[in-house]
């Protein structure tokens, strides 16, 4: 990988980031002091306020992989990847808000798979929590990734040694404050990463010579006639209008903003099924602004630095190497808040995995399998002990992650789109048809998570090495899953309807405050 | 341009949907709040502006 050499650190920019950690320490161990049971720990007691849950849901979803991530497909592939927060963002979040979430909120569930096993059966549950909860500690490997290489890049520090240092510190609020402290803080980060993100984007238009500059520069590079189009044609090799609008509109969207535990988790927290609701509209509120302070920079980077970093459809590109270029054209104290920005987004993203890798584990797996009798006590500290296993183990993967993968956002998406397509049908079906039952899913998640995995093992084994976008992965994987799941079911016995009160749309409860 | 209309006609069958959803389901069966704190209002401004989006920047 090209070295970029190293920015010294003037003392503002170096105070600031200094002070960003303390003050995020600070209260992040000042909240752990209320942390006493499980629920405490993975819901926040239930007493989390929309407004930081409405933040800390941009944050949980854009973190420091996606600042770096986003900027380096900005360079790559223009506007077209502000759609992962429009469409893939958006739609889903304001359906999710109105339709599914209260479901959750009255189930007073902790966990997705714990409503998949109230409403299908315990294998389903267990097999969608194996899942979810491994594949959260590869998202950490990939989010510790994009932070080292930022490191690395950056201030030159060594990409093994940053990850230690944050590991050391997310692990150590997050072990103590549970979800309150990870929900408090990434209101902090919210603020300071938009803000970071809106002043590179000011600095780096200033830069170029305002937008019309940045249109006429980016349009006589080769290859960039649809960098500045949302919707490309659908003969696009790589999102095509019809694979954005149904792989990621209709099924990678909606799986990660209504089934990812990560996100879903903190409206659990939250004081009434209102709030829950309040919080997704929030953050679909900040979502109609921040892909564009994300995907402009890669734009500008493209216009300043095509030089430097070398055409976008190379078959060797590295990523990680549009943002710093950026960073280096802020002016001092700028900078420290940037950087601070880019710390908020890693320990944002960091801890809100890892809280709810642990929730999984805890309240899907270790319970229910090897300890139903186990009391508070031992469900906080087998809790608090597996934060620092999976921090650990995130760090250690993400040597593999660095290894294999292109872009850390596309190691990201690659990631989910093994086991979305399964999880959005079964999830779909389970809450809208009364008909669906236990042996159905067992047959989704077998054939969607199936497919989904041959699919991606086609472009290795199979003839010609053919590209199938993980879009398009997402979209035949729920395919392949809903009519798996429509068709034993309907060729097996039906669940009776007092079992199904209060999880399915059409047989709601009694709406009381869950315990 | 078939590729506009359908992003915008996803955002405008979404802001049909938030209309006419009834009250019930929504949670606001008993009380409905001022206009600008209800979540039905916010929802369908932001849904209108992804709708403006795709139909005049896609």
């Amino acid at each position: 990988m090209a070295s970029l050499g190293s920015l010294a650190l003037d003392p503002i920019d170096a105070a600031l980031v200094v002070l960003y950690f303390v003050v995020i320490a600070v209260i992040g161990l000042w909240l752990s002091r209320g942390v006493k049971t499980g629920k405490d720990l993975f819901l926040g007691g239930r007493t989390l306020p929309w407004w930081a849950v409405g933040t800390s849901l941009v944050v949980s979803d854009i973190g420091a992989k996606d600042m770096v991530g986003l900027a380096d497909d900005g360079y790559r592939y223009g506007m077209v990847m502000m759609n992962f927060d429009f469409i893939g963002c958006i739609f889903p979040v304001l359906v999710a808000a109105f339709l599914f979430m209260p479901y959750l909120w009255l189930a007073g569930v902790y966990t997705i798979p714990e409503y998949l096993g109230r409403r299908y059966n315990r294998t389903v549950r267990t097999l969608f929590a194996v899942i979810w909860g491994t594949s959260m500690v590869a998202m950490l490997a990939t989010i510790f990734v994009s932070a080292g290489t930022m490191f690395e890049h950056l201030l030159g520090w060594n990409f093994y040694l940053s990850i230690g240092i944050l590991t050391l510190v997310v692990g150590a609020y997050t072990t103590f404050g549970g979800l309150k402290a990870v929900v408090f803080t990434d209101f902090v980060s919210c603020i300071v990463l938009i803000a970071g993100a809106t002043l590179i984007c000011i600095v780096g238009m200033i830069e170029v010579g305002g937008w019309s500059e940045l249109q006429r520069r980016v349009a006589e590079l080769p290859g960039t006639e649809h960098h500045f189009q949302l919707i490309l044609p659908a003969d696009a090799p790589l999102f095509s209008w019809p694979s954005v609008l149904l792989g990621l509109g209709f099924v990678a969207g909606p799986a990660y903003w209504i089934g990812n535990q990560a996100i879903v988790q903190r409206t659990l927290g939250t004081t009434s099924q209102s709030a829950a609701r309040a919080s997704y509209i929030m953050c679909a509120a900040i979502k109609l602004v921040f892909p564009i302070l994300l995907v402009v920079p890669g734009l500008i980077g493209l216009a300043l630095f095509h030089d430097r970093v070398g055409p976008m459809d190379a078959a060797d590109w590295q990523g990680g190497r549009v943002l710093p270029l950026l960073v280096q054209l802020l002016p001092r104290g700028v900078l420290g808040i940037v950087l601070g920005a880019f710390m908020a987004g890693v320990m944002s993203n960091l801890d809100s995995y890892v809280n709810s890798a642990s929730t999984l584990w805890v309240k899907d797996i270790y319970v229910p399998l090897f300890r139903p009798r186990a009391d508070e006590r031992e469900v906080l500290s087998v809790g608090r002990w597996l934060v620092v296993v999976f921090l650990a183990g995130g760090a250690a993967g993400s040597h593999f992650v660095r290894q294999y993968f292109g872009s850390v956002f596309e190691a990201f998406q690659t990631f989910l789109s093994l086991f979305q397509g399964a999880l959005l049908a079964l999830l779909l079906l389970g809450m809208l048809f009364r008909r669906i039952n236990g042996a159905g899913g067992v047959a989704g998640i077998i054939v969607g998570v199936g497919l989904a995995f041959f699919l991606h093992g086609w472009k290795h084994l199979g003839p010609d090495h053919v590209e199938i976008s993980y879009l398009w992965v997402a979209w035949w994987s729920f395919v392949a899953a809903a009519a798996s799941t429509v068709a034993v079911s309907l060729v097996t016995k039906p669940y009776d309807q007092e079992r199904l009160l209060g999880l399915v749309y059409s047989l709601p409860a009694a709406e009381k405050e869950p315990q | 341009m078939i590729g506009r209309l359908a992003f915008a006609g996803v955002f405008a069958l979404l802001v049909v949907w938030l209309i006419v959803v009834p009250r019930h389901r929504i949670g606001q069966a008993e009380y409905v709040p001022p206009y600008w704190r209800n979540v039905r209002v916010w929802a369908i401004g932001i849904a209108a502006v992804q709708m403006a989006v795709y139909l005049f920047w896609g």
